[in-house]
């Protein structure tokens, strides 16, 4: 009777799990492990026969310069992301977990953002960034600056970008902080009061250091949205010019599969970058919860 | 009297700072919601402020394109198909993990939250790959889209509906076994509508993000008669040039029905969004 429950018990969680399980086997796993079989051959996408050429991929990746610009600059992009959006957000978050009438109203606005569509994002943000009749140059026009080549120079088009994207997600991350910060105790900050007056002290002593959880989710968000999310909108707006500028490993890799068709190439830097973003993951959830990350 | 003034110039200052950010972010929206509303000429003449009139010909030239309503229909399609499938199979896995320790159910949780941390989209040429292997794209390319998005989708529904499932007590289903359910009508008829609020959030948070999703279907969509509209967009950026005006318009007509769902539910999803982070 026992061991009969314990079969009918297996029974239910397998098919349970089933569905979910194969979804994953089928639109991730396989994918994953096609790709690493893939990286080892020569491949135009068309050809009946790919042609195996063992790591020749993987050398041909490091020794071309411009995969390398694409990962600094990708690397370069995830520290600008992160110096732009987590100091905004805990800073706006920390003014809005205090009380006071407003404070739903102003979360609400500086959400928003979040409910567009990066193809939405990005096409306003080109009117806007529209060298004559673009809100931005008229604006600065109005404060009697010259006007700005926001895309179309080589120099601008990064900064250009990365302020869209802090405009598109630095709300994202706002709520979250907000969510860890409701989490703190509020005798803590009471207890700390009786030490200092100074929000500032009181805020990198008490909040920082107990938000240490919620700041190492938006950190891992914001470092693979980076290599993921971003894509999408660096695609939308500059596919990577001017001469290269933009160009984040994403679209190296989009460029070499559809344009150059290297299939087998492509899937080789799409396999590095996997594991790279793996071990980040691995070494950000390590080094960020030393006592406890409970799942 | 000291202390009272100390403090009340604390509050203009962070009134004043939060008041400034919520321009920055809501002005560009305005301006896109003004622009919609004016003549060409209008435009040229004075983009700024308010329009002279309310026009509304931009929305009439988009809707009289035909192909917006197509990419209307697919988007409603698309989205609603993986929502459906994605939620059934997501919270089924989300339930179990939350009921059953087993040999390797920590495993399969963690590969489930691996999908999460590190999307489809870092994968998206071997996914393009390997659907070609399976015959999942071209005429066939909304299967596997569809299966790509549920991939996408997938490990937040499984994260966060555990954690719904979890918050339940272990008694409801106890009694609901005894009375003779079995473990599939004991999830659909008493746990399901037990997680029901914390189920909505989830389902409108994969909303948002199914509706808006751009680069898988741009990689795996062959046709512009398949395009979603966020890949409508890109068509008719191409069409309408800097036309302005009716290129505002057809953004404001994509994005309606997630500014909507904002509208009616803002406490929820924000809240939603919130809790997304913890329950870990």
């Amino acid at each position: 009777m026992v061991k009969n429950f314990n079969i009918s018990k297996l029974l239910v969680i397998i098919s349970f799990l089933l569905p979910a399980l194969s979804f994953y086997v089928l639109f991730y796993l396989y994918p994953v492990a096609n790709g690493i079989r893939l990286s080892f051959f020569k491949w135009d996408g068309f050809s009946a026969e790919p042609q195996f050429v063992g790591l020749a991929n993987y050398w041909e990746m490091f020794h071309d310069p411009i995969f390398w610009k694409s990962m600094m600059l990708n690397i370069k992009v995830v520290f600008l992301s992160l110096g732009t959006q987590l100091p905004l957000a805990l800073f706006l978050a920390s003014l809005l977990s205090k009380k006071g009438p407003g404070m739903r109203f102003f979360r609400t606005v500086l959400f928003i953002p979040q409910m567009l569509s990066l193809v939405a994002v990005g096409v306003l943000w080109q009117m806007i960034y529209h060298p004559i009749n673009g809100l931005a140059n008229t604006l600065l026009n109005v404060f009697g600056v010259g006007a700005i080549d926001w895309l179309g120079d080589s120099n601008n088009a990064l900064t250009s970008l990365i302020i869209t994207s802090t405009w598109t997600y630095f709300g994202f991350h706002m709520i979250l902080q907000m969510a860890g910060m409701s989490a703190i105790p509020q005798e803590i900050y009471d207890a700390a009061r009786l030490e200092t007056k100074n929000p500032f002290r009181i805020f990198f002593h008490i909040t920082i250091p107990l938000l240490r959880e919620t700041i190492l989710i938006s950190v891992i968000s914001i470092t693979t949205g980076a290599f993921a999310h971003l894509l999408g909108l660096f695609w939308v707006m500059t596919q990577g010019g001017p001469i290269r500028s933009t160009e984040i490993l994403g679209i190296y890799i989009y460029v070499e599969a559809f344009r150059k068709y290297h299939i087998g190439y492509a899937n080789a830097v799409a396999v590095t970058l996997l594991i790279v973003l793996a071990l980040i993951v691995a070494v950000t959830v390590r080094f960020g919860s030393q006592e406890r990350l409970e799942f | 009297m000291e202390v009272a003034k100390r403090i009340k110039w604390k509050e203009v200052a962070r009134y004043s700072v939060l008041s400034a950010a919520s321009i920055v972010t809501i002005y560009p929206i305005f301006w896109l919601i003004t622009l919609a509303f004016r003549t060409r000429r209008d435009f040229v003449a004075s983009p700024f402020g308010l329009p002279n009139a309310l026009y509304i010909g931009n929305f009439i030239a988009v809707f009289q394109t035909e192909l917006i309503r197509d990419f209307f229909i697919n988007s409603i399609l698309i989205t609603g198909l993986t929502l459906v499938i994605v939620t059934m199979i997501g919270t089924l896995a989300g339930y179990t993990l939350s009921r059953y320790e087993f040999k390797g159910s920590k495993i399969i949780f963690l590969a489930f939250l691996m999908s999460r941390m590190i999307p489809v989209n870092v994968i998206v040429i071997p996914l393009y790959s390997s659907l070609s292997e399976l015959g999942l794209l071209g005429e066939r390319a909304y299967y596997g889209l569809i299966g790509a998005l549920v991939s996408l989708t997938l490990g937040m529904t499984v994260f966060l509906s555990r954690g719904f499932f979890r918050g339940i007590s272990q008694e409801i289903l106890d009694a609901a076994r005894l009375d003779g359910c079995t473990e599939l009508k004991a999830f659909f008829y008493v746990m399901l509508p037990m997680a029901r609020s914390g189920i909505v959030v989830l389902t409108i948070l994969n909303f948002i993000s199914l509706w808006n999703e751009y680069f898988l279907s741009l990689v795996i969509i062959p046709r512009q008669e398949m395009f979603t509209l966020p890949l409508g967009l890109t068509f008719f950026r191409g069409r309408y040039g800097t036309n302005y005006p009716q290129l505002s318009a057809a953004i404001l007509l994509a994005t309606i029905p997630t500014v909507l769902l904002y509208f009616f539910f803002q406490e929820r999803i924000i809240r939603g969004v919130g809790e997304s982070a913890s329950h870990s």
